[in-house]
């Protein structure tokens, strides 16, 4: 008999037993879990999901709806990782475990409708998962701001959720191949789905920017969603050949750095394009990510490190910033953003308590889990408020969403906002 | 029980019951300690009634806080409820005046001493379970932490407990209503309760003595060639007449593991590595500090201090980023928490961390070794591959002598831990005929063993 235990199954979460195993159970996670933090119940915690992840991988325990709730109640925030003494990889044995019971059980009614509708267009499939309860025919109201936000009033609930407007055009469909000049050299732009199809002024906002500080901007047109919320809702077959693509429109670009203003997209591509590809054996791939991902850098990053020309316009602002989860712990990225922000003229900078936690929004977990994500959203409302601050700034559209639909929700007069509208603001472009 | 507390407050699923099946042991991993039912319970009244219950039904019910603890202590051994008493976490009063605080028992260490630091005061017992223990389990465990040496143990704070008996009644320990600090009045039921890791009823309320927060800390650490110099070291410190708040070991492995894990931290390559912390005014820390490097210094010339807050995070990284370090000291193995407790005489302690590293060798299993040679108190960490069978059960082993290495030394197997289900075959040679008396008292408080049953007592 060989010594070493095998795992049962052959499926996705045997590739993460090595991580489920180094868990010893310290429960530190327990005073990082932002999910835990609002249940305080054991089965919400990160360890409980390692817990689970290896009892399915030994066959002692069924999958099945619980499961399935457990696993999906994690908003892949990372804080467990990166509090973790024992160094698991928390969130890949939650999207591990997730595309082992998609395999096991199959997918959701959703994401069936969604995935009907691949075979004509993968590149709307992400956009109708992330809008994927949103399906539904609802009245809409504007809001009174001109933020393009809508809110939603479900027939005889008081509950109000905000959800984007569609953009008319989609941001890539408008624009050439290269933009601008660039004294200062290329870098290619990796839209993300939500600037692409829904907040297309961020989009503008970042090329603008990018060219007005003499970079040339190359926009690779076969780029599509970063995989995400296929990812991590067990979909990872169906993204395979999403992210592969990805990979080829940007090492393709001709550009030596690669820019991504929206957290998730950038950590997708620095951190999960690698790991998966070797998880499923195509190394080709997984050395292309790898290459591909030490080009990457998130826009303030890039920016506070390349410097920008000295801002034109008064912005009168007091401003506090919401580190997005896949931003300071998925890339390492939190000085930065703050430094641009400080030099703005007529800003003035006030940082918010817990500014680190999660807020809740988590791509479609705030979508699935409403609920859930607005109880863990309230805790990051209350932090803004105390800041006294006018506007939110962060640099990811899912937690932009998820802060203003808070603030919209609590009656607030502040809104969030992005890095790149705050700095097209200041640079004076109009977008 | 559903009449009794609604459904909300039970949980009873497969993933429930999987959810708190285990605690940090290696025990819980390896084997299936899955209850019936839990009861998440929101007040001291369902506390109550999940103990009448039981009573009345004759069913096992094992208090649980966040399940940090080492022993196994907190699962249930012979199935029946898990009380999960987290979520009682209100702090309910600060007496400032009369340096006290009360609590419900599932207030998080780390959540406590932020409150109090606000009011420049302190719950001096420090576990590194700080962030996620609950003042309850630390009761129970009778838990102590790095600066035991000068602050003692969790029961050295408790003034005054609420205990639901194993019959569901409910008593006040330390005088009812009292705010006093100190009393001699009958027997000391809080010491009996303190530290009987659940065998003999649930706290649900604690009465907790703090001190005034101290506005400075300081520094001293010593690289050592010779491991026995440490300890020397040690006593002649003491000797000069001066207590640090906490004195604190690496021995050769772990600091292999920390410069690993952080090569920038560059610990000084060394037999031992000494961290003495001076706590009190500035001037009374620097003094202190100063004094301390130079008794060290007749030892090894390696010693460096700091009074600086900056300085001092810098010199104490290395001890705060042992415990992550010693799992990642091999790629893809993990620390686990097995024979992780000893304590030893302190003039022993060198011997005891060389015995640690014989076994080590024998079994051919890393083992990184850290404590508090204040109270020779040794935490030591086996790494091992999780996936290997033949591993999982030399870890047993290396566990076993380790415990057996202590009691040879004249120490006990668990310093500040406690028993559980990992160390009870080691009670009878430990206790003697003590025991029975232990036992004794169990059967006259819970004659029925519904209490956190298989427990501290030898099969
Ligand atoms: C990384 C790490 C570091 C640690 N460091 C230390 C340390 O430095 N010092 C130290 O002493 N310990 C340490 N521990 C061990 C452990 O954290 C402590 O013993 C802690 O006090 C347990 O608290 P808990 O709330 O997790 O209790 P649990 O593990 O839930 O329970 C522990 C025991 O107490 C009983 N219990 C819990 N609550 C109650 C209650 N309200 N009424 C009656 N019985 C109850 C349980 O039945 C069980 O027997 C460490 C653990 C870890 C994982
Ligand atoms: S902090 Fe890490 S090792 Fe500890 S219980 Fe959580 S996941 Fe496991
Ligand atoms: S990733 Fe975030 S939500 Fe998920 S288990 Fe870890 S801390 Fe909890």
């Amino acid at each position: 008999m060989s010594e070493r235990t095998a795992p049962l199954a052959a499926g996705p979460l045997a590739a993460a037993q090595q991580e489920i195993l180094k868990c010893p159970r310290c429960g530190q996670c327990r005073a990082y879990c932002p999910v835990f933090g609002e249940l305080r119940d054991e089965s919400s915690v990160a360890r409980a999901r390692i817990a689970l992840a290896k009892a399915l991988l030994e066959g002692r325990a069924t999958a099945d709806a619980d499961a399935r709730r457990c696993l999906s109640e994690c908003t892949l925030c990372l804080a467990c990782t990166a509090n973790c003494p024992s160094g698991v990889a928390v969130e890949q044995v939650v999207l591990a475990a997730r595309a082992e019971l998609a395999q096991r059980l199959g997918v959701g009614t959703v994401e069936r409708v969604v995935l009907g509708l691949l075979a004509k267009r993968d590149d709307l499939l992400p956009l109708l998962t992330f809008l994927g309860s949103s399906l539904q025919r609802l009245p809409f109201a504007k809001l009174p701001d001109d933020s393009g936000l809508r809110l939603r009033f479900p027939l005889g609930g008081l509950e109000r959720r905000v959800l984007p407007a569609l953009a008319r055009r989609p941001f890539l469909a408008g624009s050439g191949p290269v933009v601008g000049q660039g004294e200062r050299g290329t870098v290619a732009y990796f839209v993300g789905c939500f600037d692409n199809y829904v907040d297309v002024k961020t989009g503008r906002a970042v090329v603008g920017v990018l060219t007005h500080n003499g970079f040339a901007v190359a926009l690779p047109q076969d780029q599509g969603c970063c995989g995400m919320p296929l990812l991590a809702n067990g979909l990872r077959d169906t993204a395979l050949p999403r992210l592969r693509r990805n990979v080829d429109a940007l090492l393709g670009a001709g550009a030596g750095t690669m820019i991504a203003a929206c957290a998730s997209c950038g950590s997708a591509l620095r951190h999960l394009y690698a790991p998966t590809f070797t998880a499923v054996g195509d190394g080709e791939y997984a050395e292309k990510a790898a290459r591909l991902a030490e080009h990457v850098r998130d826009l303030a990053e890039f920016l506070a490190e390349a410097g920008i020309r000295r801002p034109e316009r008064e912005l009168g602002l007091r401003l506090t910033f919401h580190d997005p989860c896949h931003l300071v712990r998925g890339q390492g990225v939190k000085a930065q953003p703050r430094e641009l922000l400080r030099s703005l003229p007529g800003v003035e900078f006030s940082e918010m308590a817990e500014s680190d936690r999660c807020c809740g929004g988590a791509g479609t977990f705030s979508f699935s889990h409403y609920e859930l994500a607005r109880r863990i959203n309230d805790r990051k409302v209350d932090n803004i408020e105390a800041t006294g601050a006018a506007v939110v700034a962060t640099e990811c559209p899912g937690c932009k969403l998820q802060l203003n639909d808070g603030l919209v929700r609590r009656g607030l007069p502040q809104r969030a906002r992005q890095v790149a509208e705050l700095l097209a603001a200041a640079h004076g472009i109009d977008v | 029980m559903r009449r009794l507390l609604g459904e909300e407050k039970l949980r009873h699923r497969e993933l429930d019951l999987l959810s708190y099946s285990y605690d940090s042991s290696f025990l819980t991993q390896t084997g299936d300690f899955r209850p019936d039912v839990i009861v998440v319970a929101r007040s001291a009244a369902d506390v109550a009634a999940t103990v009448r219950y039981a009573h009345e039904h004759d069913v096992p019910v094992v208090p649980r806080g966040a399940g940090t603890g080492q022993t196994g202590g907190a699962v249930a051994a012979r199935g029946g409820i898990v009380l999960d008493l987290s979520p009682l976490n209100r702090i309910l009063e600060l007496d400032a005046d009369n340096l006290q605080v009360i609590c419900e028992p599932g207030v998080v260490h780390a959540d406590l001493n932020a409150f109090l630091a606000k009011r420049r005061l302190f719950f001096p017992p420090d576990p590194g379970s700080t962030k996620m223990c609950t003042v309850g389990g630390m009761a129970a465990n009778n838990s102590r932490g790095m600066r035991a040496i000068k602050y003692g143990s969790t029961g050295d704070y408790v003034l005054g407990l609420d205990v639901i008996l194993p019959s569901g009644e409910t008593i006040t320990t330390g005088s009812v209503g009292s705010r006093a600090l100190q009393s001699s009045s009958g027997l000391d039921l809080t010491r009996l309760f303190v530290g009987s890791e659940g065998m003999l009823g649930v706290i649900t309320r604690l009465r907790l003595k703090v001190l005034p927060l101290p506005a400075s800390r300081g520094l001293v650490l010593a690289a050592f060639d010779v491991l026995e110099d440490s300890g020397k070291a040690v006593l002649a410190v003491f000797q000069a007449g001066v207590l640090p708040s906490a004195i604190e070991i690496l021995d050769s492995s772990a600091i292999k593991a920390v410069n690993l894990y952080k090569p920038g931290l560059d610990l000084p390559a060394a037999e031992a590595v000494l961290l003495f912390e001076l706590d009190g005014n500035k001037p009374g820390v620097a003094h202190d500090a100063q004094r301390v490097a130079e008794v060290v210094c007749q030892f090894t010339p390696r010693v460096r201090w700091a009074d600086e807050p900056k300085q001092v995070a810098a010199l104490w990284e290395g001890r705060s980023v042992v415990g992550a370090a010693s799992g990642q000291v091999r790629p893809g193995a993990t620390r686990v928490y097995a024979g992780e407790d000893i304590c030893v005489p302190i003039a022993r302690v060198p011997e005891a961390l060389r015995g640690i590293q014989d076994i080590s060798g024998k079994y051919e299993t890393i083992v990184v070794t850290y404590g508090h040679i204040a109270s020779g108190n040794l935490h030591a960490a086996p790494v091992i591959d999780m996936a290997s069978a033949g591993e999982r059960e030399r870890v047993g082993y290396v566990a076993e002598e380790i415990h057996e290495l202590a009691l040879r030394l004249g120490g006990t197997v668990t310093g500040e831990h406690g028993v559980g289900l990992t160390r009870r075959a080691y009670m009878t040679r430990e206790h003697g005929p003590a025991l029975a008396t232990m036992s004794l008292l169990k059967n006259a408080l819970d004659p029925q063993g519904i209490m956190n049953p298989g427990k501290t007592f030898p099969e």
